[in-house]
């Protein structure tokens, strides 16, 4: 199940494209930081992704640390597998940690379903914003920015006019020990 | 013109999926003779050699390249190239009217 609105950030540590290592504690500093499941091979993930960077891009001035995990079986999805990854990474210019969850711990504690899968926490390391990007995998057919609004109003000290939406994405593709 | 719709319900454009195939068909002036089919286990995805959802066979005929990297697995969602160098999850309805058009003409 999914953390709940208000639930306190999981820890995590977990390796990155970049080769060095990302964790919520190093995060500390950061107002709000947004934790996005994501993966290299859903085409949903692929239709976010420059949306993704724009937002850690625009946002990283203002106090706002993104990072992005793909958790995927890479066994079975090997589009999905690191190195892959750090390809991906390179290729599209990514500005946040793109971070690796091998064991797929992390993906659990946080409840993580789909992907692309938004976990947004206040300055507490709260839960204040869960679930999709914005309304449009079509970057054209946008009209509501959920992860802008949410971010706008978290930086304001306000509650975000939506809390939670339907994450719109492809399944984790969880091992099959799972 | 005979067309399979594959598809597979964790991925969330296979309604929409329906829908722009019924337009492209409309579009294209073709009768479409469809056979939708859900695929739900990943035996059934290799023995069709299913690229993910949704999947457009055209007179038996992929109307997409089929991309790389991906395993043959019910859950998978097919990536679609669109123009500008986009991915999606369906493909256009041009390229669905293009395909319908061309195989129309191919049994004519």
């Amino acid at each position: 199940m999914s953390l709940a609105i208000g639930d306190t950030a999981p820890p995590f540590s977990l390796p990155t494209t970049e080769g060095d290592t990302v964790s919520l504690d190093g995060l500390a500093e950061s107002d709000a930081v947004a934790v996005v499941f994501s993966c290299n091979h859903c085409p949903y993930a692929q239709a976010w992704e420059d949306r993704v960077n724009e937002v850690a891009r625009e946002y990283a001035g203002r106090g706002v640390a993104l990072v992005a995990i793909n958790a995927n079986d890479a066994a079975k999805y090997p589009a999905d597998s690191f190195d892959a990854m750090v390809d991906r990474a390179r290729e599209k210019g990514f500005v946040f940690p793109y971070a690796y969850d091998e064991s797929q711990d992390v993906a659990r504690a946080y409840g993580a379903e789909r992907t692309p899968e938004v976990f947004l926490f206040d300055g507490d390391r709260r839960l204040v914003y869960h679930g999709a990007v914005d309304d449009a995998a079509d970057p054209g057919a946008v009209k509501v920015r959920y992860l802008r609004d949410a971010l706008e109003a978290v930086l304001a000290g306000e509650t975000p006019p939506r809390a939670e939406t339907p994450p719109v994405g492809c399944t984790v593709k969880w091992r099959p020990s799972r | 013109m005979a067309v399979r719709y594959l598809f597979n319900r964790t991925c969330p454009s296979h309604e929409e999926g329906l829908e722009l195939l019924e337009r492209a068909g409309r579009t294209a002036g073709v009768a479409i003779d469809l056979e939708v089919q859900e695929v739900t286990a990943d035996a059934e995805a290799e023995r069709l050699r299913f690229p993910g959802s949704p999947t457009y066979l055209v007179a038996g005929r992929d109307i997409a390249e089929v991309p790389q990297g991906v395993p043959f697995a019910a859950q998978s969602c097919r990536a679609y190239r669109l123009p500008g160098g986009r991915i999606g999850p369906l493909p256009t309805i041009d390229d669905l009217v293009a395909a319908l058009a061309a195989a129309e003409e191919e049994t004519a």
